[in-house]
């Protein structure tokens, strides 16, 4: 697969599709979406990349090893649940904080979104430590 | 809609349960992805199939409006999609290594390892 | 209590002096029992209070007695497998082991719960198939313990069986209020409860006819026979039924059984000790023979049979102990214990000779010793047994008068006569090997000069507990010639003389039975074999024919099982609706339905792998429409990427596969299609028979209600995976990553191609 229009727009929609996952991730709270959706976007932004380019640019990309990145994602998810167990509660009880912008809305930021944000990490991880080194194991 | 989802869930199960019983590794695995749509359908199906009625809390209430679609077989059926996802993956993979390994996708010729 | 004392000890095992220590730690909790009194009401401590089970002490008289037996003839042990087993490697093995049935054993008979106490039972039976074995390189060692763990494993389960049926039918565990319980002899469970406790009790006291294993067990070091299959182990069943007496007893039934197993024990047991020639065997066939006696005396239940009974225990504890020392310490310094070639070693070793003499003495029942005072007790309450006196009486004399013979067989004959050849190198062992015998021997005789005098106070209270309430018990050296103390001592007379006899006849009865007892005295032994044998192969067949390795075959087992319970449980239903639901149906629906029929079909009968991953796909894409049009946006996502991923993950894969081969003949698949097409059928059935709002329970209107107050989200279904539910979305969360880890491993890691693999 050496298509330059492939390669290119590829490359333009890897940053979107990239963002859109993040998107996806933090609205998730309030309308369809979330980490486990937000993950799979970015894993299937990812794969594509590594078919038009090649697996190793896409490695380099992350920077991280997949699997340490799923590694990543689960102790966020765990230090998610810390907050609510030394307040004095159950593991994983959340925490909410209401964070005022300067023109007037409010953000509400609370344990749940790092956790979310954990999943996330972990659906990418996952994906692409699968997909990655099975696209490997094809090349050889 | 409802005699409809159950005759299809039952098709998807009577193929996927065909297709797992064949002695082709292959065949195996896309079996086991029928019956896991089958499964899905079926945790879906139990729970009141309604139009439109997504459980999305609309922004001038403050809790969801009967009638809704439930959100718990939903967030179930979300991981259970998920961990499909992997448990595929996983035995796809490692039909793939035993392939590599044994030279041969045939069930059947598997067995001496373990008796 | 017991049991804290005696962990940290199981702990001290390494250093080289370790066995004096621990039999002198062992030593100072034999003087705590000694001096704690007894009392009748338990100490309770709750264990698992829903179970009722407690863990609840009865230090009364009988629970006295036995502790002080257990640890203090578990010191001395300790201190003789010391000098026994000098230097061996295995030796703190030795030691954490005995302690451990030490602390099992203080438990059973010191239990006031039922339930604990079974536990304790439990825990000896293993501990001893661990002593059994202990010398595990060898096969019959092995064999032996082996046997030994069935046997009362078996009885083991018997007896649980049986406690909970006392449980039932009392209302309680605890001993102390069961015997209390009022009609528990007419309780309609009575009969089966005692025939189970009966069971257990008889296979851990090594009754007819499961005797057989004792002998077997004496594969084990000596010092282990001596404490486990002498002293204490088997006197489980003992205790437990003595323990029993005030509840149970007292029936025709109790007296029929505990009579007629225990007199046929003693008989089997005693008469069968002439027959063997290794010292070790011939003590333990009296050690059966014993047991049958004690079993005996508490079926016949009179105050002067309890009396007797604990008397005894005590008596026979002290003697036997000994003589399996003594025969310990000539195997050692020997290297033999055939009792035809032993002879002439009392000049070499006469301390152990001395010891030997009077545990001898004391198990012949001559006058001065205790043996002497439990065998007058035991005539006395032979001659006053509520039915089959004369039986019993002569049952008794044939049964003493064998003991008398093995006794001289054991603790005399080696001792006198010609030197053997090999006693020019025979020796005294160490202090660790003669201390314990002769120890037990003086008891022997001090107590019974004394006429038990530490000791009187305690038998009284012991035979008191067995029995139910105190009464006096004499304990007495000469009891006169009146009535039937005059009828006991010409009783012990005839023994001596009809013992004498055996005793100068033992070689002709050697030959003579040899072939025709023996044999049939192992009967059981060959029950015991054939079942066991039996059962392995059997295991091995059905393991073979369910266990083929074949996947198919065992999905179709459990799918057809699965479809006959569901159809029956459906059948059995009252009111099982089938509700036909057709309104409503727009038509793109039925498009997409018929796509994922379609595709699903091609995906089955495609002959080429990427058609079937595409149909796959599409089926795949067609669900998600169906999540999408009834309300399930995050499912329809989740689908549709996870489907994307899926199809790119399979052709990566099967790239690499084979093509499809016809593998399956025809007949495979048709009867596979059928079984395929049941378990669909089965499944639209049970989706058209469930009522559609099953699921809508409160749990839903509670997430609905409460998701956006307390989760701060509008997505009911997002708040429940991250919020409400997280520590379950964490577990999932961790799957992924641990199958991540497995994908990742496998492809990595190559190990060589193996041969044959």
């Amino acid at each position: 697969m050496n298509s330059l229009i492939l390669r290119t727009t590829t490359g333009f929609l890897l940053s979107l599709l990239v963002l859109f996952s993040v998107y996806l991730m933090l609205r998730g709270h309030n309308a369809p979406g979330g980490g486990f959706i937000g993950g799979l976007t970015a894993t299937a932004a990812l794969t594509l990349y590594a078919f038009a380019f090649d697996v190793a640019t896409v490695r380099k990309m992350l920077r991280l090893d997949p699997l340490s990145v799923a590694g990543l994602g689960l102790v966020l998810a765990l230090v998610s649940g810390l907050p609510g167990m030394l307040g004095g509660d159950a593991f994983l009880t959340s925490r909410w904080a209401l964070l005022a912008l300067p023109d007037g809305t409010e953000i509400h930021l609370g344990t749940p979104l790092l956790f979310d944000f954990g999943v996330y990490l972990v659906v990418i991880g996952v994906g692409c430590a699968v997909l990655l080194t099975m696209a490997e194991e094809r090349g050889e | 809609m409802n005699t409809l989802m159950a005759l299809l869930i039952g098709i998807l199960y009577a193929s996927g349960m065909y297709m797992v019983l064949r002695r082709s590794m292959v065949k195996l695995i896309i079996g086991l992805a029928l019956l896991s749509h089958a499964a899905n359908l079926l945790i879906f199906t139990m729970a009141t199939l309604r139009r439109d009625r997504p459980p999305l809390i609309d922004e001038s209430e403050t809790a969801l409006a009967a009638p809704y679609a439930d959100p718990v077989p939903q967030a179930l059926i979300l991981t259970a999609i998920v961990i499909g996802f992997a448990v595929s993956a996983f035995a796809a993979i490692m039909i793939h290594r035993v392939y590599q390994t044994t030279g041969t996708d045939d069930l059947d010729q598997l067995h001496t390892t373990d008796s | 209590m017991v049991l804290a004392v005696i962990a940290p000890a199981l702990h001290r095992v390494a250093p080289e002096q370790a066995g004096r220590v621990l039999a002198l730690a062992v030593a100072a909790l034999f003087t705590l029992f000694a001096l704690t009194p007894h009392e009748a009401a338990p100490l309770v401590y709750a264990w698992a209070p829903s179970l009722d089970l407690h863990v609840s002490l009865l230090f009364d008289g009988l629970g006295k007695l036995m502790a002080l037996i257990v640890s203090g003839i578990g010191s001395l042990i300790l201190l003789y497998a010391n000098g026994y087993l000098h230097g061996d490697a295995r030796l703190p093995r030795l030691y954490a082991a005995l302690l451990a049935f030490m602390g099992a054993m203080l438990g059973v008979v010191l239990g006031g719960n039922l339930l604990f106490i079974f536990v304790c039972w439990e825990l000896t039976s293993v501990t001893s198939f661990i002593l059994i074995g202990f010398d595990h390189d060898r096969p019959a060692a092995r064999a032996a313990a082996l046997q030994a763990l069935l046997v009362t494993g078996a009885g083991g389960l018997c007896l649980l069986a049986g406690v909970i049926l006392l449980g039932v039918a009392g209302g309680s565990y605890e001993l102390v209020e069961l015997a209390a319980a009022p009609g528990l002899r007419e309780h309609g469970l009575y009969v089966p409860a005692l025939l189970l406790v009966l069971a257990g009790a008889f296979t851990k006291s090594a009754q007819v006819p499961f005797h057989f294993w004792l002998p077997g067990a004496m594969e084990a070091p000596t010092p282990i026979s001596a404490y486990l299959h002498s002293a204490t182990m088997v006197k489980a069943g003992v205790v437990l039924l003595a323990r029993l007496n005030p509840a149970l007893g007292g029936t025709e039934l109790w007296f029929g059984m505990l009579c007629g197993f225990g007199g046929a024990t003693m008989l089997v047991g005693n008469l069968g000790s002439l027959f063997q020639t290794d010292l070790k065997r011939v003590l333990a066939y009296s050690t059966v023979g014993m047991l049958g006696t004690l079993v005996l005396l508490i079926g016949i239940g009179t105050q002067a049979a309890l009396a007797a009974c604990v008397t005894m225990l005590l008596a026979h504890a002290l003697y036997k102990g000994a003589l399996f020392m003594v025969a310990g310490g000539v195997d050692h310094a020997v290297h033999t214990r055939d009792a035809t070639v032993l002879s002439g070693l009392g000049r070499a070793m006469p301390i152990t000779w001395a010891a030997a003499t009077l545990a001898a003495l004391s198990c012949m029942g001559v006058l001065p010793l205790l043996g002497f005072i439990a065998k007058e007790k035991s005539y006395v309450a032979a001659l006053g047994a509520p039915e089959l006196a004369p039986w019993i009486v002569a049952a008794s004399l044939a049964a003493n008068a064998a003991a008398f013979a093995m006794a001289a067989i054991v603790g005399v004959r080696p001792f006198l006569g010609r030197p053997m050849e090999q006693s020019e190198h025979a020796h005294e062992g160490s202090f660790d090997l003669w201390l314990g015998p002769l120890l037990l021997g003086v008891c022997s005789l001090g107590l019974g000069v004394a006429a038990g005098w530490p000791f009187a106070g305690l038998l009284e209270a012991a035979a008191g507990s067995v029995y139910g309430s105190e009464f006096e018990v004499a304990l007495k050296l000469w009891a006169g010639t009146e009535g039937v103390y005059g009828q006991a001592l010409l009783l012990s007379g005839a023994t001596v003389a009809i013992g004498a006899l055996l005793f100068a006849l033992r070689a002709p009865l050697r030959s003579l039975a040899g072939g025709l007892r023996f044999a049939a005295a192992l009967a059981p032994q060959r029950v015991y074999q054939l079942l066991y044998e039996g059962s392995l192969g059997a295991a091995a067949l059905l393991t073979r024919r369910v266990q083929n390795g074949l996947l198919n075959s065992y999905l179709r087992t459990v799918v057809l099982a699965l479809v006959g319970i569901s159809l029956w449980s459906l059948w059995r239903q009252p009111h099982l609706m089938v509700s036909f639901n057709v309104g409503e149906i727009r038509t793109y629906e039925i498009g997409i339905v018929a796509l994922i029929l379609v595709s699903c079909l091609v995906a089955v009968r495609s002959e080429s792998r990427m058609a079937a991953i595409v149909a796959l796909g599409v089926a795949g894409l067609g669900v998600t429409l169906l999540f999408a049009l009834f309300s399930g946006p995050d499912l329809a996502m989740t689908q549709i990427m996870v489907e994307t991923l899926t199809v790119l993950l399979f052709v990566l894969v099967f790239y690499h596969l084979p093509q499809y081969a016809r593998l399956s003949s025809s007949f495979e698949r048709v009867r596979d299609l059928l079984v395929s097409l049941i378990f669909g059928g089965l499944m639209t059935l049970l989706v058209l028979a469930s009522s559609t709002d099953i699921l809508d329970a409160p749990l839903s209107e509670f997430y609905a209600q409460n998701s956006l107050v307390k989760g701060h989200g509008r997505n009911v279904v997002n708040v429940i995976l991250v919020d409400f539910r997280a520590l379950d979305t964490l577990g999932e969360i961790t799957v992924l990553a641990a199958a991540a880890i497995g994908v990742v491993a496998m492809l990595r890691l190559k190990p060589a191609r193996k041969e044959g693999a």
